[in-house]
């Protein structure tokens, strides 16, 4: 019997598997490329650091660029206090006033956003290449020696990335979290092959200024301006090229609250600007990008959410529903009948097929963690096992309520939440 | 100006495509070969189910021959359970039918193999009742499988199965199986028109009905003092 419920199982199933299979295959195509480039000469670099009551983290920031392995005269920070009302400034201006030898830069703005503070930065930078810095992260110090060289490669080379890992793991969500991002820069790794990276996370995001500047900019009334700067750039057909050859730590929400909302404002992030770029939707003229990966950042959460929907309400709400009608016909005398339920559990009612396809994919899966993992020199043990069972089971249905909460939220209008 | 198009390649998605569809093939011929075995199992414990209704049915014509009603005791209880054994299988084909997609090469047959048993074991059962004078109660369950009370029903059913054993036996119709004629003669018969209805004995009933009503009425057949019903 073929129902409605098999039909949008299986659909979605295909997409799914395509999907993985397609980017394996790019990976035994292309494998893990490092660069091992020299930087030939040493352009001028600034480096923004947006900052809004961030008076625990904001100095660490700083130390962990003045540490930079580049030449003193050839960089500067911009530290952009967004309206600040604890100690920021004061403990910028004491940096300052300190580290005489280094050029830093505070700029006090009245309290009017992320992207705003970007293009301040931006107008007074000096630098051929400007960099952007969340004031909750954290460089080593070899960051602009690989990121830079890989600028030489070719001029429409817009941004480059570098692999982003988590550094707080104190709690279970932490360690989940960082499963996840060693799995995302693998992935944004394949995708950066196809020209096909739709986000160019704050941490660090090394952008050629020039580019920046004649894109006009950062948007200032976005929720995710680092994912809307990443969709012009590939608009206009400029590269975002992601590294895994240097780490950018960040700090990540502790509990669940703070993960959801902070998923909420990125995956809401994502779909208005997918939508605001709907023009390279299953548009040839954006190749890979306009016709594969665009489409699977929108399609993707969609699908899954209709098979959460769907899958609790014929595997779960339904049989439950129907089971307690059944007990309660019987007089709750469930005992009675216990023998008869594991008489029934045979092998013969296993649907050999389902069972196949899901172990296909928990395979396949598998092995791209693995890859994941080795492409990062990262053992599988790291963090013990569990978080990354936890990873597997349990962080796929948190991805899924915050994109719940999300269409919730798109539902009923509400756009602008932070 | 030159507008740039950026490079597609098909031959990676066309790859991609034939991966995943071969996976999905794998798949399917793992669940048909899968179902093959279960047709065969199926079908060879319809032939032993046949075997045994021969054999109990010769049990009875021996008694009735011989008037020996001292070996009566032996047989009901084997006849008891050739009925469940007959419910079970019924769940099983059921089961096996709403699960695989691929695979309805015999279903029909097995089917009407099984209503054609469940209604010769329903006869033997009425016949057999006379000549042992059996104190048992025997319930004809008409079903379909769209009518919304029938799961609640079937449950119901095996549950009151579990509780009298022997002392209650069950034959369950699938009322829309019209390929064999005999389910619209005992349709007719007992003037069956609403889902689930139970005859029981020779008394029917149109609706659900919950175990507690159910058991009464069960209890008001039996001649002897039955302990489930006190």
């Amino acid at each position: 019997m073929i129902t409605l419920t098999n039909i949008i199982m299986w659909v979605a199933y295909f997409i799914g598997l395509f999907t993985l299979v397609f980017w394996l295959i790019v990976f035994f195509e292309k494998g893990v490329i490092h660069t091992y480039k020299k930087l030939k000469r040493h352009p001028f670099v600034s480096i923004a650091v947006p900052a809004y009551n961030e008076e625990s983290t904001i100095e660490e920031t700083i130390y962990s660029l003045l540490k930079l392995d580049y030449p003193k005269n050839l960089f500067e920070v911009i530290v952009v206090n967004d309206g600040s009302n604890d100690k920021t400034k004061e403990i910028v201006e004491n940096v300052i006033s300190r580290e005489k030898e280094f050029n830093i830069v505070l700029i006090n703005q009245k309290n009017s956003g992320k992207g705003a503070g970007l293009n301040n930065a931006l107008a007074k930078a000096k630098g051929e290449f400007f960099v952007c810095l969340d004031a909750d992260s954290f460089i080593t110090p070899d960051a602009l020696q690989k990121i830079l060289p890989v600028f030489e490669d070719d001029r429409k080379i817009g941004v480059v990335l570098p692999m982003m890992k988590v550094k707080n793991t104190n709690t279970f969500l932490q360690k989940m979290q960082w499963c996840e991002y060693i799995i995302n820069n693998f992935a944004k790794k394949l995708m950066s092959y196809l020209d096909c990276c739709h986000v160019a996370p704050g941490p660090f995001s090394v952008y050629r200024k020039e580019i920046i500047q004649k894109l006009g900019g950062f948007s200032e009334d976005n929720l995710t301006e680092d994912l809307e700067m990443a969709l012009r750039l590939q608009k206009h057909n400029y590269k975002l090229i992601q590294l895994l050859d240097t780490v950018v730590y960040t700090k990540i929400p502790l509990n669940l609250k703070g993960f959801f909302k902070q998923r909420n404002r990125w995956y809401k992030g994502s779909v208005l600007n997918v939508l605001k770029y709907r023009q390279m939707l299953f548009n040839k003229k954006y190749g890979d990008f306009g016709m594969f990966h665009l489409p699977t950042v929108l399609f993707a959460a969609i699908i899954a959410l209709l098979v959460l929907v769907v899958s609790i309400y014929s595997y779960l709400f339904i049989p439950i529903l129907r089971q307690i009608k059944n007990i309660l016909a019987i007089n709750f005398d469930v005992p009675m009948l216990m023998g008869k339920w594991a008489e029934r559990v045979s092998f013969f009612n296993m649907n050999l097929m389902n069972i196949f396809l899901i172990v296909v994919v928990v395979l396949i899966t598998l092995s791209i963690i693995y890859f994941a993992y080795k492409s990062h020199h990262e053992r599988l043990a790291a963090h013990k096992y569990v978080p990354l069972i936890g990873y597997f089971f349990i962080y796929s249905i948190l991805i899924l309520l915050s994109w719940a909460w999300v269409f919730f939220d798109l539902a009923r209008g509400k756009v602008q939440k932070w | 100006m030159v507008v740039e198009v950026r490079s597609l390649r098909k031959r990676r998605y066309l790859f991609a495509f034939l991966i995943t569809a071969a996976i999905f093939l794998i798949g399917m011929l793992v669940g048909y070969s899968f179902n093959i075995q279960k047709e065969n199992s199926l079908n060879e414990v319809m032939s032993n189910q046949r075997m045994d209704y021969d054999s109990l049915q010769l049990q009875y014509a021996f008694i009735d021959v011989m008037k020996n009603n001292g070996m009566c005791d032996g047989i009901s209880e084997t006849l008891s359970k050739s009925v469940s054994d007959l419910e079970e299988l019924r769940v099983r084909i059921e089961n096996y039918n709403k699960d695989d997609r691929f695979s309805m090469v015999d279903y029909q047959n097995l089917k009407r193999d099984y209503l054609l048993a469940q209604i010769k074991y329903w006869l033997l059962d009425k016949q057999s009742k006379e000549i042992c004078r059996r104190d048992s109660v025997s319930i004809l369950y008409f079903y379909t499988n769209e009518c919304a009370d029938c799961e609640t029903q079937s449950y119901v059913l095996t549950y009151l199965k579990e509780l009298f054993g022997e002392r209650l036996l069950v034959f369950s119709i699938d009322s829309e199986f019209k390929e064999e004629p005999l389910v619209d003669i005992l349709l007719k018969t007992y003037g069956v028109n609403e889902f689930p209805t139970l005859v029981i004995e020779e008394k029917s009933h149109s609706g659900l009905l919950e175990s507690d009503g159910l058991k009464e009425e069960v209890c008001s057949y039996f001649k002897d003092s039955v302990e489930q019903c006190k």
